[in-house]
């Protein structure tokens, strides 16, 4: 094991500090107290930060301390975190993405599908969702290259922070499926080859696109985007760390 | 005058493309908080997906929020007279709904989400009502 990670966590490093020691290429923590900017902290920089729309924000604390996290309401809310940077930064053949997120109340595990982080290259046939499904009480990673699609469904009822983490690989031939834990929920392989280019429209934390449907319901925190499959062994680390200050 | 932070509903029955870009427009540049360092506060909109149905969240002068002030604000939006617009209002469980009439047809439908003066809460929490029972009509997938 590395001694400056056990060291890290012996400390009670911060999750934000050690989000960034991993050194993602997109982390918006959604911890703004005020305008309309989500500052990005991953290495493609200001040229990647995202643009509220309506999300109501700093209303609880967010999971790992540093800062409360916004509430969207299930209506039109939503950040739209396009951008030329992150078109020319993100790849679908080799990453992870990830994200906190905790529903209004049990009763919002039925009903409408919500999507909490969802990317799409040209169309659904090229995309990752972290989504609350319309099956209720479950919560769905999907993963689709050239129209494969690669999904887990979740059954819980969980009304605390969530961790949900997708990372993949094409090269490997493998998408693996993770819910607060370094133990992978579910192995996929058979994938794919991804194609296109990123949807301007359809690259949103807290909903399917900036024209709405599907808007997530609930509060949402520390969305990442990774050029590398996260290993078990640092999501744990951040599930653990998401868990401090709560 | 007073801010109202809520949600409201248009509907276009029977207009043209240029009549409801118009419309659309000028809603567009409602809300008396367009500039709030808060997100929430600034109007924001989400379109049905037959294009003929808009929900707006913003924060709004309350004073405008009644049926025959829309009636005049409408009446100036278009350039007709105010009185050649007529109205009738309805009680949904959503909230109160406003329908206009221009030469003897309905143009179209507007509605305030919990009723003039309800609270924030009360607003949306009958548009998240409204929006789940209309789910397809809005984009939101259901099983």
């Amino acid at each position: 094991m590395n001694g400056q990670k056990v060291l890290f966590l012996a400390r009670g490093g911060s999750l934000h500090q050690l989000i960034l020691n991993y050194r993602p290429i997109a982390y918006w923590p959604l911890t703004e107290s005020a305008g309309i900017v989500a500052a990005n902290y991953g290495s493609l920089g200001a040229a990647a930060n995202g643009t509220y729309s309506g999300a109501t924000l700093a209303q609880v604390p967010a999971p790992g301390g540093n800062g409360l996290a916004p509430l969207f309401d299930g209506v039109n809310d939503f950040v739209d975190v396009y951008s030329a940077a992150l078109a020319g930064g993100f790849s679908l053949a080799l990453g992870s993405a990830a994200i906190l997120w905790r529903v209004s109340g049990v009763a919002d595990y039925l009903g409408t599908l919500r999507r909490a982080f969802s990317i799409e290259l040209g169309s659904s046939n090229n995309r990752f969702v972290i989504l609350k499904s319309a099956t209720p009480n479950t919560f769905t990673t999907l993963y689709t290259a050239n129209g494969t699609a690669e999904q887990y469904d979740l059954t819980t009822t969980s009304v605390g922070w969530n961790l949900s983490v997708l990372t993949w690989s094409v090269a490997a031939d493998h998408v693996i499926h993770y819910c607060n834990s370094g133990t992978a929920l579910d192995t996929d392989t058979g994938l794919g080859v991804p194609a296109g280019a990123l949807n301007a429209a359809m690259t949103i934390i807290g909903g399917q696109s900036t024209a709405g449907g599907n808007p997530w319901k609930g509060y949402l925190s520390r969305a990442m985007l990774f050029n590398y499959e996260l290993t078990p062994y640092q999501i744990q680390a951040l599930y653990n760390a998401s868990r401090r200050g709560i | 005058m007073s801010d109202w932070h809520g949600y409201i509903y248009i509907e276009a029955l029977s207009m043209t493309a240029g009549q409801r870009q118009t419309l659309v427009d000028a809603l567009m540049a409602w809300g008396v908080r367009n500039d709030s360092q808060y997100p929430n506060e600034r109007n924001h909109w989400r379109v049905r997906t037959d294009n003929l149905a808009v929900i707006f969240e913003a924060v709004f002068d309350d004073s405008l929020m009644s049926a025959v002030a829309m009636r005049n604000r409408l009446a100036s939006i278009f350039g007709v007279a105010q009185a050649s617009i007529t109205y009738a209002t309805t009680n949904p469980a959503y909230g109160v709904v406003v329908t206009y009439t221009y030469n003897s047809i309905a143009r179209l439908r507007l509605g305030v989400f919990g009723g003039a003066g309800a609270t924030y809460a009360a607003s949306q929490a009958a548009c998240q009502a409204f929006l789940q029972a209309n789910a397809a009509a809005w984009g939101d997938t259901v099983n």
